[in-house]
């Protein structure tokens, strides 16, 4: 399935394009971060440190103005103590207001969203390319109702659609024990880490419409095909059909759009634990709405969880740019200035 | 020698349902195919040859579908196996095809029946090896024959199952190794050098006139009893179409199966054919034996597509060409005539109703009046009577 020819257009692709090369390289520190995160955290992102909260991050220092009384010769003296809290390598991106490792939690974070990104992006393509291939094959009244069932779904906010099904379900969550962790590799880190289920699904049958649509597409065209045909003739049910001559040809775009929706699963996730729906505490959204109450006196709490995101998502969408700059010669690319 | 019938179609009409209003794309045509023979179906574009391929092996797709009409097929087994419950289905050892469950008229498409198309390089799926998509209809053959079709899977091991299977362990094939190797067979018989080299080329590597070789050894993986060769010489050259109808012949020789050659080419009807139907506006309007057809054609439209011919020995100064088109048939448009009638030079009155098949001879029927009685001038129809658009 992997020809040649496409593995010569990607690194063609690949050297011409300054911003595919970017993406790769944010997308690989993004996977590689959240794969090996027991080994790059250098602090147990869930332990707190109250004597130590609030720490800025490199760079920056705070300052702590303090207001005490003393009783001085019978009388009350106030005092006020400006102090300056500095950062220390310890905590390079600083702490949060329960002074646990914000570096340790944003590398903790990846690994939230980036699985549910995956696996919710899995489940939608599943759902999708199932969906989209039928109708597009079989067209006629299946398709129909298939394609209409979709509209229907996409009339709904993705957001708000996702709430109600949270609603619906609870915020199942499973623990996942840690395998480096486990293994005896690394000390001190989180034996397990929560693999957000309800999420996952949401998120997967909030989006499965635009895989429908995209396979649908394919489909309808290369139902036409001559070759199609020629294997009806030979007996091929439609199952085989659809597995080994649509499917392959139609792949492309829908990896293409795979890799996009990840990013744009990724995003809704992070909305949705900054609502707190996400039934994990280890996530982007969720550090952006707990530092939300301190925006004025540690701002790092809430940005760097948002630089976090804003990195992640542009990686994944460059990546994506580049694979359909270089997998579809019928679009002419933008990213490829 | 006679040849006992191998499938007989009566009556069969298919229609398309387009926005324009009905069109009669088959109207209710009658052919027989007998064991072991070469028979044409010949006639101008928009005559209805290719959907009359389409309708026998039951490939038409909405909106066109198979109205009307019965297409027995002898097949002693199926006839055994559905006497009880679908009596109506028998005659003797012939099923109707028509009056069978669609999974069994699926099962029969490979095995028994096969299509070979106009166009190899399209006919083709670019992206998988020439070798592995003929390894492919061996091999839903030969789990076709594994299973018996009364359990055989509906998915043809190509479930979910076998999907995630294959997904991990890489080892899993949806063709297998004996199909591959009966794949380069099949290429060898067709007449291709270095098979085994060549099944690992893609179709993009293949020249036309191979590409064709190669649809020929796909339609004959399921050792079929007819074979439809939908126009398969039409985007070839010359010679190399020279070479495919030596081989089909050579094929149909060897393994004595029917061939139903559908072609607007005279010379391929002449070259390959035993006999031969000549179809126009969607009706067979002559169907006899070569000879008949060729040196005594009695429907004016089969003497009309003779005369276009050019002839080496005794060149004419011009060629005679059939006035008009085919009409584009729609059923609105389309009365209750023959519909011949408007580009017929020997168009008399009583064509203005539908002529009735009319026995020549032998084996020779013809739809046409004159095969009944002479042209008779005094009843002939003015030139202008339609409309006028005869002297263009």
């Amino acid at each position: 399935m992997v020809s040649p020819r496409v593995i010569r257009n990607l690194k063609r692709e690949f050297r011409r394009s300054a911003l595919a090369k970017t993406g790769l390289l944010l997308a690989f520190i993004v996977v590689f971060v959240a794969i090996f995160a027991p080994f790059v955290a250098p602090h147990n992102p869930t332990t707190q440190n109250l004597d130590n909260s609030r720490q800025p991050p490199l760079g920056f220092t705070r300052t702590v103005e303090s207001t005490s009384s003393e009783l001085v010769n019978g009388s009350v003296v106030i005092v006020n103590e400006t102090k300056q809290v500095n950062a220390t390598t310890e905590h390079p991106f600083g702490t949060d207001s329960l002074g646990r490792d914000m570096f340790s939690r944003v590398v903790y974070g990846a690994r939230t969203s980036l699985l549910v990104g995956i696996l919710g992006t899995l489940l939608a393509v599943t759902v999708g390319v199932t969906v989209g291939l039928t109708a597009g094959y079989k067209r006629g009244r299946l398709d129909d109702i298939l394609m209409r069932s979709a509209d229907i779904s996409l009339s709904f906010p993705s957001l708000v659609l996702a709430i109600a099904l949270i609603g619906l379900w609870g915020r199942a969550a499973v623990e996942v024990p840690d395998p480096w962790v486990v293994l005896g590799l690394v000390d001190g880190m989180p034996r397990e880490f929560v693999l957000p289920g309800t999420v996952i699904v949401v998120v997967g049958l909030v989006n499965w419409v635009w895989f429908a649509r995209v396979a649908r597409g394919e489909a309808l065209s290369i139902r036409e095909e001559e070759y199609v045909k020629a294997a009806r003739a030979i007996g091929a049910s439609d199952l085989r059909i659809i597995w080994r001559h649509v499917l392959p040809n139609a792949a492309t775009p829908i990896l293409v759009l795979g890799t996009i929706q990840i990013a744009a699963i990724i995003l809704l996730e992070s909305s949705l634990s900054f609502l707190g729906f996400s039934g994990t505490t280890l996530s982007w959204g969720f550090d952006i709405s707990q530092g939300r109450d301190y925006l004025a006196s540690a701002w790092w709490i809430s940005t760097i969880p948002g630089l976090a995101i804003v990195v992640a998502v542009i990686g994944i969408n460059l990546l994506g740019d580049w694979l359909r700059d270089a997998l579809d010669p019928g679009i002419e690319g933008e990213g490829g200035v | 020698m006679t040849r006992d019938d191998l499938l007989r179609v009566r009556d069969l009409s298919t229609r398309f349902l387009t926005e324009e209003g009905q069109v009669n794309a088959v109207e209710s045509i009658s052919i027989t195919v007998r064991e072991n023979e070469i028979l044409g179906i010949v006639g101008e574009s928009g005559s209805g040859k290719s959907v009359t391929a389409l309708s026998l092996i039951d490939l038409i797709e909405t909106p066109g579908r198979v109205t009307a009409g019965e297409i027995w097929y002898r097949h002693q087994d199926l006839a055994d196996e559905f006497r009880e419950s679908r009596p109506e289905a028998i005659d003797g050892d012939f099923v109707d095809l028509r009056k069978l469950p669609a999974g069994v008229r699926r099962s029969l498409r490979g095995s028994s029946f096969s299509m070979i198309f106009q166009d190899p390089m399209t006919s083709f799926n670019p992206s998988i090896t020439v070798g592995e998509q003929i390894a492919e209809a061996v091999e839903v053959q030969r789990r076709a024959r594994a299973n018996p079709r009364s359990t055989r899977s509906r998915t043809q091991g190509y479930g979910l199952g076998q999907y995630l299977t294959s997904l991990v362990l890489p080892s899993a094939e949806f063709v297998s190794k004996e199909s591959e190797a009966e794949a380069i067979e099949l290429l060898e018989m067709v007449g291709i050098p270095d098979p085994a080299d060549r099944a690992d080329e893609y179709p993009h590597q293949f020249s036309g006139g191979m590409l064709q070789r190669a649809m020929v050894a796909q339609a004959l993986a399921g050792e079929p009893d007819v074979l439809i060769a939908d126009e398969p010489t039409t985007g070839l050259d010359v010679t190399i179409q020279a070479q495919i109808l030596k081989l089909l012949e050579e094929l149909q020789h060897q393994t004595g199966m029917s061939v139903v050659m559908i072609t607007h080419n005279l010379g391929v009807i002449a070259r390959t054919c035993d006999r031969v139907g000549v179809m126009y506006a969607g009706e067979v309007v002559e169907r006899g034996k070569l000879s008949d057809i060729f040196e005594s054609p009695v429907h004016p439209y089969t003497q009309g597509l003779l005369g276009s011919i050019p002839d080496l020995e005794n060149p004419a100064p011009r060629l005679q060409p059939i006035e008009g088109n085919v009409p584009d048939l729609l059923d609105t448009e389309m009365g209750d005539r023959c519909y011949f009638a408007d580009r017929c030079p020997k168009a008399m009155e009583e064509c203005l109703r539908k002529p009735p098949e009319f026995e020549v001879g032998g084996e020779h029927q013809a739809l046409c009046y004159l095969a009944d009685h002479e042209y008779d001038e005094t009843t002939a129809l003015p030139p202008d009577y339609f409309g006028g658009e005869a002297d263009g």
